[in-house]
């Protein structure tokens, strides 16, 4: 299962290459089979154009040599595959052919010969007959063969011998092997075409992860066949387009947000005017909510940009500090971090993600203990409180905006829904993850790991 | 003893700010000039003594950083910021075109009744003090912009400071070598956080201590002095 999972193509390029592959392989097996069934059977050797064409040439030739002379030419001239032998008498055979008289016919008509002059004779080959010798270790015998006979002018009789044409295994290793060659040759080039050609849709590819991870545009080049370059074309749009319509999201919220400001300031200055203190006091309260609200929706708003230039700090001192801000406030924060870590970050967003959390601890768990620690990859931070936690259903969901607690839970501490949102937007804007933990028996565990 | 009125220019184009603010620092004693543009500030510039100006950042026509940054150049009057982006930069921003304080809208109208008097006082306690709102500073083994909450040490290392830990090393700054009471820091560092209101100066001292002394217990930088009063008496070094 696994095996089949590692060689299933991950990708366009390795797909195309299989189908590569399976099609080369089709092609040499069509090769294989076609060659296969193009074996001759023996008679159908013995009456090869090839095979008669050669007696055809050869026996004029033989009729002019001296006897001295055909014995040179049987001794020189025989192979492995074509033996020849002069003899006095044609070949005999102990086994009887039926068809032996058709084919003497046959060749006797090509050569324009008669019919006399032919003989045809099944035979059975050792090693040491015709000139098998030559053949080494490479054919087993006995080799069921045929013999074609011809009167030559002298008297004499021109022995050919036939044999079946078998796969031989020399044949198939160097058939293997330069089919092989072919194959990694083709292969070579084909696969770096390939990459070639896939490579806008890897670009392709790249980009869209870094935009669904970061939302930040990245021009893809416009390369490749037509198709593809429209698809990356779109791709750009359409990232422009996403971020025209977050931008103008933004801007929109921002506006709302900043613009109440402005009247809001008037009502605060009102308020301040009333003669009524009980009546001010209740002014100033809502007053002091909508501006909560207007904050923490800028402040969501803030924590994705990037513009706060990151900067090496010293993260244990600005963690310390918080936590002192805190407890003189009366509130039970501890630092109980390392001294002296430093790291690379933008300082003021992430002591505002340390700020929410500690605000969070102790609004639902009274006291809280700030813990920051070296890790192989970078820095952890632990925020604990010991407060009732949060159903384990609900430990991812709290960090989506405008997600909301049982109102019994969130009572009358006044949160609009966006504190751990910004939290995760800060750290994730800095490569970093956040998340939360129950504790047994009770309490609730913040984890921040940001790299170095 | 009567006591003089401080003339207090509000500039703002929202008259929905400035009548209710004008009533309301009238309320508290002050004499209230409105003007709704850079314009109009000058009109009442050339016939009123004004001791300080409550100043709009965001305002149709010349802004109030432009407007803050002439002011500078021209007459010194002490200039507190408002604006509706509290974001840093924007505090940043304020504090190098040489305005005194900065508020972000909608602030607390008590708040901004403490930093006028905190500021008048400062404006008038050492009137040649060297003004160090802005440039770069150095003191034994750091460095700090004084326009940002922070110190540098000689690694590149930032430690970060709060607004109260910035506003009291630089008042010590400004006037290094001088002994200043509980109660004149107290007035110096009277932060954007109403917490610092009631806030014992010696905490943040040692506080401040912990982050820029190498022996907190044995202070090389800002000394005690009897009968309450600290003074900073680091090697200073003013770099451009």
């Amino acid at each position: 299962m696994s095996i089949v999972a590692f060689f299933r193509p991950k990708n366009l390029a390795q797909q195309m290459i299989l189908v590569m592959t399976i099609s080369l392989s089709l092609l040499l097996l069509v090769f294989f089979i076609v060659d296969i069934l193009q074996q001759k059977n023996l008679p159908e050797t013995a009456i090869s154009n090839t095979k008669l064409t050669e007696l055809n040439s050869l026996l004029p030739i033989i009729n002019i040599l001296t006897d001295a002379q055909q014995q040179q030419f049987q001794d020189k001239y025989s192979s492995c595959h074509e033996g020849y032998v002069i003899t006095n008498k044609p070949f005999q055979s102990t086994q009887s052919y039926s068809d032996a008289k058709k084919i003497e016919k046959y060749i006797s008509q090509y050569l324009v010969i008669t019919t006399n002059s032919v003989k045809i004779s099944l035979a059975t080959f050792q090693q040491k007959d015709f000139s098998y010798d030559k053949c080494g270790t490479t054919i087993k015998f006995p080799l069921n063969g045929m013999v074609i006979s011809l009167l030559l002018e002298n008297g004499k009789w021109l022995n050919a011998e036939v044999h079946e044409h078998e796969w031989h295994l020399r044949e198939i290793h160097n058939w293997l092997f330069w089919t092989l060659l072919a194959f990694v040759f083709i292969s070579a080039v084909s696969i770096k075409l390939i990459s070639h050609l896939t490579k806008p849709l890897t670009q392709l590819n790249n980009a869209a992860q870094q935009f669904a991870k970061g939302l930040e545009f990245s021009k893809v080049e416009e390369s490749g066949s037509p198709d593809l370059r429209q698809s990356i074309k779109s791709f750009n749009e359409m990232q422009q387009a996403v971020l025209t319509a977050l931008k103008n999201r933004t801007t929109t919220l921002a506006a709302i947000s900043h613009d109440i400001r402005t009247p809001l300031t008037a009502l605060r200055l009102k308020a301040e005017l009333l003669d009524d203190e009980k009546t001010r006091l209740s002014f100033v309260d809502s007053i002091n909510k909508i501006e909560k609200i207007t904050a923490s929706g800028l402040n969501f708003l803030k924590s994705d940009s990037k513009t706060e230039p990151k900067k090496k700090i010293n993260l244990s001192a600005l963690m310390e500090s918080e936590c002192f801000d805190f407890s003189e406030l009366k509130h039970q924060v501890a630092y109980i971090g390392s001294y002296n870590i430093n790291v690379e970050c933008r300082p003021i967003a992430l002591s505002r993600a340390i700020r929410n959390l500690i605000e969070n601890a102790i609004k639902y768990g009274e006291n809280c203990q700030v813990d920051l620690v070296k890790i192989p990859q970078g820095i952890m931070i632990k925020i604990i409180d010991s407060g009732p936690g949060i159903p384990d259903n609900e430990l991812s969901k709290v960090l989506e905006p405008f997600f909301r607690l049982s109102k019994a839970r969130e009572s009358e501490q006044g949160g609009f829904g966006l504190g751990l949102a910004i939290v995760k937007n800060i750290i994730e804007g800095h490569g970093g993850e956040f998340w939360l933990e129950n504790i047994k028996p009770n309490g609730l565990m913040a984890i921040i790991k940001l790299p170095y | 003893m009567t006591t003089l009125k401080y003339h207090i220019l509000i500039v703002d184009d929202e008259r929905d700010i400035t009548d209710p603010l004008a009533t309301y620092l009238n309320k508290h004693g002050y004499e209230i000039s409105i003007a709704h543009n850079g314009e109009g500030m000058d009109k009442i510039l050339l016939r009123v003594n004004v001791d300080l100006i409550v100043l709009d950042v965001m305002m149709p026509g010349e802004d109030g950083l432009s407007i803050c940054r002439r002011l500078q150049e021209k007459n010194k009057i002490p200039v507190i910021l408002l604006t509706a982006l509290t974001d840093e930069t924007d505090r940043i921003v304020g504090l190098e075109v040489g305005a005194d304080d900065y508020l972000g809208k909608p602030f607390n109208p008590r708040e901004l009744v403490a930093r006028i008097k905190s500021v008048i006082r400062r404006s008038e306690m050492v009137p040649h003090h060297k003004k160090l709102s802005t440039g770069m500073v150095k003191f034994d083994r750091w460095r700090i912009n004084l326009s940002f909450k922070e110190i540098i040490d000689e690694d590149d290392v930032v430690t970060l400071l709060s607004s109260g830990e910035h506003r009291l090393l630089i008042s010590l700054i400004e006037y290094a070598g001088i002994i200043l009471s509980r109660d004149q820091l107290l007035d110096m560092t009277k932060g954007e956080e109403s917490k610092m209101f009631d806030r014992s100066i010696d905490n943040h001292i040692s506080r401040l201590r912990q982050k820029i002394e190498i022996d907190p217990k044995r202070p090389k930088i800002i000394t005690t002095h009897r009968g309450g009063g600290y003074s900073f008496v680091g090697q200073l070094e003013y770099l451009t």
